[in-house]
């Protein structure tokens, strides 16, 4: 088989057949399920892995050199105004059509839809906008990040307690499976033709101020409307029965999907053709292949969100109130923190960052552990909002510490590991978080009689806090590791001569 | 002034990234102590098969300064211990230099030194390789292209680096940043033979007066291995 074909193959499995495992584990041990939902569930762990696929390999030959493209031809303008402009347009246009801020939208309750929209999506423009005005000003990261995030604390007092959760929640919500590709090839694309030190730190970063700025939307929006109940729907099973009725119930979801996914795919493709038409940067074969890379990336998301939606949400949703309701309800931190460990591989635009990170760095930071590191994060992540929801803590104890802490490290890591760690804040919290963990997290509120606003909300903005901390560790590990290193051992005295060149006879 | 039979070599290895960490790790088993690694990209057999996107592989290429001696020695322990050479695995060469520091010198002799395979005869010559290593420098995203006309000279198969084009006077911008236009390089390993076909090929389709602008050069290969 094409070598390229096989690895994106195993990449994908490798990804969602651990978090099938330990759903059907628990599905044999814990938590009965019917047979209905379990196959419905097994179906779906198809669809996603050739949906992922699909989609990496999409991403990868549309997203990824489109995304460079702009980012070299921004670099090379000379006018700034024009820059910023096109940026804030270009933020603007790929948030409004993701289909994370549709859901989000729907869920915030008190803030008419198109309001909260508009407001997100602008909030993103000029965060887009602001940090690619910082590597053109060679402000540092750190500096913002603690600036901006200062600002999202203060604001986040005048806003009740309800709307904290969601607010945090839009900021990894909104940057999602299209956006993330995008904006960090426009990242790596704005340091690519400057040959001076540092430009490959700049290549990060761009995520993590562009989800801030549905945070600070929203909290601002906060500010305005007042909250009412929230509205959520309780992902129903469907009943089904035989094959036929497990194919009825896919492709009867299928069509609801290709219409949201075309809606936030279109605005990019025109985006690529404005692009062409006016730089003529991509000859003959690459205008071909992005073409096909976009009708992979369109494909494959379709697959992923109706595999994720259908077979998933209604799992996670059985999973949660079944350990609620049973007499060992601390499980469901284990086994939380074992399914937030698995489930970041899922996420479809975690390897995406892996593979860039592991790119950029030259593979000094490979992807093997970043996957780890990110794993690790949104394990505890997970486990803490299981412990929130059997405890009822305030959200409030886990985030600003959290932030804090992740602020302060960031004065001390390394700084290529800042911009990848804010980055990935962003990015840890995708599709498989909104509909599997989420329903997880609303299963076992609801059970409990918890508060879902607060207490199984917060669960995503947890999972976009953890890799903050979690990444930044692993920065300061290195730099302990390297500052040891040159303490074992000291510089060799070098012989005066070892800069002299030979010369040898020429051939 | 060293002697060509003293002098040390760039072994260069471009194969998939997880035979170039073992080879790394051989390579620093034997005591080299220079080795530098770059991502770079395998291209696609087909056109058909680049647009589908199933064409390019990653590769990374590996470099490392070794002694004349040790040249030929790790060439085949990579070749009996790693399977290099053989199908879908990557390919090796050695590079002659003509001037190098004295540290670099020194660190190959140490190597050297440390080799205990029992020391070869000493050839009077080096014996006449069969191969060269083609590089064409081209403008970004015509690396294809460029395959494409290599192939019809007879070229197998090559690697694409994506790097930066430095001019004469570094272009500044209005931001201070320092502006290098992007570049792609193209290597070819192939039999001498159909060297000048395939740099004719290429500056015929895309050399300078095309917008591929690209130059191509051609540099004496010592020893190769994977080319069979």
């Amino acid at each position: 088989m094409n070598t390229k074909l096989r690895g994106k193959v195993r990449e994908s499995v490798m990804a969602v057949l651990p978090i099938t495992l330990i759903v059907l584990f628990i599905s044999t041990f814990l938590v009965p399920l019917n047979i209905a939902s379990a196959s419905m569930f097994f179906f779906g762990a198809v669809l996603l892995i050739v949906g992922m696929g699909m989609f990496q390999l999409g991403a990868e030959m549309a997203m990824s050199p489109l995304g460079e493209g702009i980012g070299v031809q921004m670099s090379k303008s000379r006018r700034l105004l024009l820059v910023m402009l096109c940026s804030l347009v270009l933020g603007i246009i790929i948030t409004v059509a993701e289909p994370d801020l549709q859901v989000l939208s729907n869920q915030v309750p008190g803030i008419p839809n198109p309001v909260l929209i508009w407001t997100v999506a602008i909030g993103v423009g000029i965060f887009l906008a602001t940090a690619i005005l910082r590597i053109i000003r060679h402000v540092d990261l750190s500096v913002l990040l603690a600036v901006f995030y200062a600002a999202v604390l203060i604001v986040s007092f005048f806003v009740p307690g309800d709307f904290l959760a969601v607010a945090f929640d839009s900021g990894g919500v909104t940057t999602g499976p299209i956006t993330v590709p995008f904006i960090m090839a426009l990242g790596v694309g704005l340091s690519a033709i400057r040959g001076e030190k540092g430009a490959a730190e700049d290549s990060f970063g761009l995520v993590a101020l562009s989800s801030i700025g549905p945070i600070l939307s929203v909290l601002i929006l906060g500010c305005f409307y007042s909250p009412k109940e929230a509205v959520f729907g309780a992902p129903i099973g469907q009943n089904v029965e035989t094959v036929k009725d497990l194919m009825v119930v896919f492709t009867r979801e299928l069509p609801h999907y290709a219409g949201e996914v075309a809606l936030s795919i279109l605005p990019i493709v025109a985006v690529f053709a404005i692009f062409q038409l006016c730089f003529h940067r991509y000859q003959r074969r690459q205008r071909l292949r992005v073409c096909v890379g976009f009708a992979y990336t369109y494909v494959g998301l379709i697959l992923f969100l109706a595999g994720v939606n259908v077979g998933f949400a209604p799992v996670g949703s059985l999973i949660g109130s079944g350990l609620a309701d049973s007499p060992k309800k601390w499980l469901l931190v284990p086994i939380g923190m074992l399914i937030g460990y698995f489930i970041v591989k899922a996420e479809p635009a975690i390897q995406i960052l892996d593979h860039q990170v592991q790119t950029v760095t030259d593979g000094l930071i490979p992807a093997k552990t970043m996957n780890r590191c990110l794993s690790i994060g949104v394990s505890v992540s997970v486990g803490l909002a299981m412990l929130r929801i059997l405890t009822g803590l305030d959200i409030r104890w886990i985030i600003l510490p959290g932030y804090v802490l992740a602020l302060v490290m960031s004065r001390i890591v390394p700084k290529i590991f800042v911009g990848i760690a804010f980055d990935s804040g962003g990015v840890a919290s995708g599709p498989m978080t909104s509909t599997f963990l989420l329903p997880l997290c609303i299963g076992a509120c609801d059970t409990l009689g918890g508060n879902i606003m607060t207490d199984a909300f917060g669960a995503v903005a947890l999972v976009a806090l953890t890799p903050l901390i979690a990444i930044q560790i692993m920065g300061l590990s290195y730099r302990i590791k390297l500052a040891r290193q040159e303490k074992l051992a000291p510089a060799p005295v070098m012989p005066a001569d070892i800069d002299e060149i030979v010369e040898i006879e020429e051939w | 002034m060293l002697s060509k039979n003293d002098s040390p070599r760039i072994l260069v290895l471009i194969t998939q990234q997880k035979f170039s960490e073992k080879a790394a790790q051989m390579l620093r088993e034997n005591g080299v102590s220079l080795l530098f690694s770059a991502n770079a990209e395998g291209t696609a057999p087909t056109e058909m098969l680049d647009i589908l996107g199933f064409g390019n592989t990653e590769k990374n290429i590996l470099l490392a300064t070794v002694s004349r001696h040790s040249a030929g020695i790790l060439l085949r322990k990579l070749h009996k211990e790693l399977r290099l050479g053989t199908a879908n695995t990557g390919i090796a060469f050695t590079l002659p230099m003509s001037g190098v520091s004295n540290l670099v010198l020194q660190l190959t002799r140490a190597q050297s030194a440390g080799e205990n395979a029992p020391e070869r005869k000493e050839d009077a010559h080096m014996s006449e390789s069969e191969y060269t290593m083609i590089a064409a420098i081209v403008n970004q995203g015509f690396s294809g292209e460029v395959m494409k006309a290599a192939r019809t000279a007879g070229a197998v198969g090559g690697s694409v680096l994506h790097s930066r084009g430095i001019g004469a006077s570094d272009e500044v911008n209005s931001w201070g940043f320092n502006l290098q236009d992007e570049k792609e390089i193209v290597i070819i390993v192939t039999e001498k033979e159909s060297k000048l076909a395939i740099m004719q090929a290429i500056g015929e389709n895309c050399g300078l007066k095309s917008e591929a602008k690209g130059i191509v050069v051609a540099i004496p290969v010592e020893d190769a291995l994977g080319l069979a």
